[in-house]
Formats: structure tokens, sequence, C-alpha cells
């Protein structure tokens, strides 16, 4: 679907794209790679939220773009609403099972994902 | 209306619909401040200051809001502060009508070049990751 999508507004990826996005993008996988499960879990409710409230504003740029393909934007700001709400009760459990250090940064995951949509928006 | 304004009563409102929403949550057992621990988290600089203007906060970190016990709970106290980060990237989003062609196409390319690849692997490294 985002396939299709990104192909009807005339925005399939380049490598200038992929690149543009490299350090940001790097520096979630790495975090990711580390399995800590409530930063993971709230990093993904934290951008499942985001999409749903994204997909929109996505819609809007390709409908700008000349396309009416929108599959993919009015799927996912229906479906992922319920995903969000998942993720927070998953998130739930985990604290319940794994209470952290008063001193942890929980939003390690979220302050990373933040600045690649900032990426995303607005490249440096 | 000032930004942190119209931000304090976003929040306000999602906060009231959470503490509906989220009652359940509350009850269960062994959550962090029921078992010893004061449940307390570091939210990060970001998440600071989008929980910052989430209510007004003593020294101590407790909220003033009537609506505080809803803070009690460090599941809803992330989503009220995840949230309001969201709202801020919303908030900063360009006028589409603004942009170029060429900007549109990037922000719609950059954005499928990094769900395309990534999002299944992000998704599979949490559920590898989570203990639940």
């Amino acid at each position: 679907m985002m396939r299709k999508f990104a192909l009807a507004a005339n925005a399939f990826p380049t490598d200038k794209d992929a690149l543009a996005v490299d350090n940001e993008l790097t520096n979630v996988r790495q975090f990711l790679g580390k399995l800590s499960p409530v930063k993971s879990v709230l990093m993904m409710a934290f951008f499942e939220g985001f999409i749903q409230r994204f997909m929109a504003y996505l819609a809007c740029l390709a409908a700008d773009q000349g396309s009416t393909e929108f599959e993919y934007t009015d799927v996912h700001g229906v479906c992922d609403i319920e995903h969000t709400e998942g993720l927070y009760k998953v998130l739930a459990a985990e604290i319940a099972l794994a209470p952290s250090d008063s001193d942890e940064d929980l939003f390690e995951g979220v302050t990373l994902l933040r600045a690649l949509i900032e990426q995303i928006i607005r490249p440096s | 209306m000032k930004m942190g304004e119209h931000t304090f009563l976003v929040a306000a409102k999602e906060v009231a619909s959470l503490v509906t929403a989220r009652r359940g949550l509350w009850e269960t057992p062994n959550m962090p401040g029921q078992n010893g621990s004061n449940g307390s988290h570091s939210l990060g600089s970001t998440a600071d200051m989008s929980y910052a203007v989430a209510g007004q906060t003593h020294a101590d970190g407790r909220l003033s809001s009537p609506l505080s016990s809803a803070f009690a709970n460090p599941t809803v106290e992330m989503e009220i502060a995840t949230t309001a980060i969201i709202n801020e990237l919303m908030d900063a989003l360009p006028d589409s009508k603004r942009l170029t062609s060429e900007e549109r196409r990037g922000i719609i390319a950059r954005y499928a070049s990094v769900l395309e690849g990534n999002f299944i692997y992000w998704m599979t490294a949490t559920v590898i990751a989570t203990k639940a």
C-alpha cells in the first residue's frame, strides 16, 4: 500500500532521500538493538500515535501532488488507533513486570524517533 | 492565545479523556508506586519540556491540577507526555499549499524510505524485547 501511495504521488524514494535521514535512522536502529522492553514499546506507541495523526497531512501532500491513491492513508488513519491502544496496554504490562530506575530516561527512543521525524519533515 | 496555553488546553482535554479511558489500568497490580517504588521516571529532556505544559508542577514534580491523580500511573503519565510531543510535531508541520512540489515529494519519499525498510523490523525488535 505504501509503495503504491508513494508511486502515485511521484515520490518513490531515491538514494538521496534515504541518505537524508541516514544518521537519525541509524540512531533509532541502534537504540532498538538494545532490546529495552519499556523504552521500545513506548517508542512504538509514540510512533503509532504519530502516524495516526500524520496520515491526514500525508494524504494532503499527496493530493497536492496530484495523486488520487489514498488506500494507505485511509487504512492507517483508522487502524493505528487500535494499534496505539494495544501498545499502551503492553507498556503498562512491561512496567509492571520491570519497574525502571527513577533516573532512567524512558523516552530515549521517543527522543531519537522525534529527531528522525523532524529530519523527514525538514532535512538539515 | 499563546502556544503554551493552547497546548495546555489540549493536554487538559486529553487528560480528561484518558482519566475515563484508562481507569482500568490504574488498578493494574504491582504498578510502580504501588509496590514500594516511587513510580517516578525521568522522561528525558524532550518529554520533560512537553510534560511541563500539561499542568503546573511543584518542585517535587507533583502536579497541582485537580486531575493530578491521573498522573499517579506512569503509563498515563507517559501517554500524556507522548501526546504532547505529537501535538508539537503536528503543530510544526509546514502548510502543504506553501511547499513546492519537490518539497512535498521529499517528505513523502523520506517517510516512505524510513517506513518501508524499517517498520516491520522495528516492531519485530520490540516484540523480541518484550517480556509480557
